[in-house]
C-alpha cells in the first residue's frame, strides 16, 4: 500500500506543491490565521494525492517566458472579446464557420495549455487532438488564423523552455 | 464622484455589457461551434473587466489575489467546457452552418 502511494513522490516536488497549495489556502481564507488548523492538513493531504494522481512532469517552466506569455495572453484575450463584440453587433454578422488542422509538436502539459488558451484567443476554438496535431474551429478563413496559432505555439514553447518547434 | 468611482463604474458597465453581448451572440450566431466562440471569449473579457473594477478599491492583497484566482479558474472552466462541447458536437457530426443558413439537422429532428 505504501509503495503504491509513494509512486512519483520526491521530497522537492512535495515541498513545491505544498507551498503552492499553502498559497492557495492563504488566498482563499484571505489570510485568516485561525483557518490554518484545517488548512495545513488539507494542503498536505492534497499535495500527496496530487502527486499520486498527477506525477511530477519533466517540463521546466521558464519564468521570463511565462511572464511574456501571460502578457501576450491578456492582450490577445482583450482583442478576442472586442473582436467577438464587433462580429455580434454587426448587422451582416461577419462570421465564417470552418474547420482547419494545425500540426504541432507540443505534447502533454504544453499541449493542454495550448488548447485551453487557444479557445480564449480571437477566432479559434480547439475541437480535438488528431494524430498530427489539432482540429480547430475558426471564425475566419484558416490562412488568417495560422500565423496567430504559430505565435501562440512559440510563446508556449518558450514558457516551457522547449526548443523552437520546427516550422 | 471621485475619479476612482467613475473608472470603476465604467469598467463594471463595460463588463456587464460584454456578458450581454456574449448572450446576444449565443442567439445570433449560426451553429454550435460559433456560439461557443461567442460565449467563452465575451464572458472571459466581461469577467476580467468586473474583477479589475473590484480590485481597484480592495484593501487586502489576499482579497485582490482571490478575485484574480476566481477569474483564472473561471477562465479555465469556460475554455475547458467550450472545448468539451465542441468535441461532443464534432463527435456527433453536427454540420457547420454559415450565417443565413438554417440548421438542417435540427429541422429533420422536428418532423
Amino acid at each position: 500500500m505504501m509503495n503504491h502511494l509513494a509512486r512519483g513522490f520526491t521530497p522537492s516536488s512535495f515541498i513545491v506543491r505544498s507551498l503552492v497549495g499553502g498559497l492557495f489556502w492563504w488566498i482563499i481564507s484571505e489570510g485568516d490565521a485561525s483557518s490554518w488548523m484545517i488548512g495545513l492538513p488539507s494542503v498536505l493531504i492534497c499535495s500527496l494525492v496530487s502527486l499520486r494522481v498527477y506525477p511530477p512532469s519533466p517540463y521546466r517552466i521558464h519564468p521570463l517566458g511565462l511572464l511574456r506569455f501571460a502578457g501576450y495572453f491578456l492582450y490577445a484575450s482583450l482583442i478576442a472579446g472586442i473582436d467577438i463584440a464587433r462580429r455580434t453587433l454587426d448587422r451582416r454578422l461577419p462570421v465564417c464557420s470552418c474547420m482547419t488542422d494545425f500540426t504541432t509538436q507540443l505534447t502533454g502539459l504544453p499541449l493542454w495549455l495550448f488548447m485551453i488558451t487557444m479557445s480564449l484567443l480571437p477566432g479559434t476554438l480547439s475541437v480535438r487532438t488528431t494524430q498530427k496535431g489539432l482540429k480547430i474551429h475558426c471564425l475566419d478563413t484558416p490562412d488568417k488564423i495560422q500565423p496567430e496559432l504559430l505565435r501562440l505555439e512559440n510563446h508556449i514553447a518558450r514558457a516551457f523552455s522547449l526548443t523552437q518547434p520546427p516550422h | 464622484m471621485s475619479l476612482l468611482a467613475i473608472l470603476q463604474s465604467f469598467l463594471l458597465i463595460a463588463g456587464a455589457l460584454m456578458f450581454c453581448i456574449g448572450s446576444l451572440g449565443l442567439i445570433r450566431f449560426p451553429d454550435t461551434y460559433t456560439r461557443i466562440h461567442a460565449l467563452t471569449k465575451a464572458d472571459n473579457l466581461g469577467l476580467g473587466l468586473i474583477v479589475l473594477a473590484l480590485i481597484l478599491n480592495v484593501e487586502s492583497v489576499a482579497l485582490a489575489l482571490k478575485l484574480l484566482l476566481i477569474w483564472g479558474l473561471v477562465m479555465i472552466a469556460s475554455a475547458l467546457s467550450g472545448h468539451l462541447v465542441a468535441w461532443e458536437a464534432d463527435e456527433q457530426c453536427i454540420p457547420l452552418c454559415q450565417p443565413g443558413e438554417t440548421e438542417r439537422h435540427l429541422e429533420s429532428e422536428d418532423e
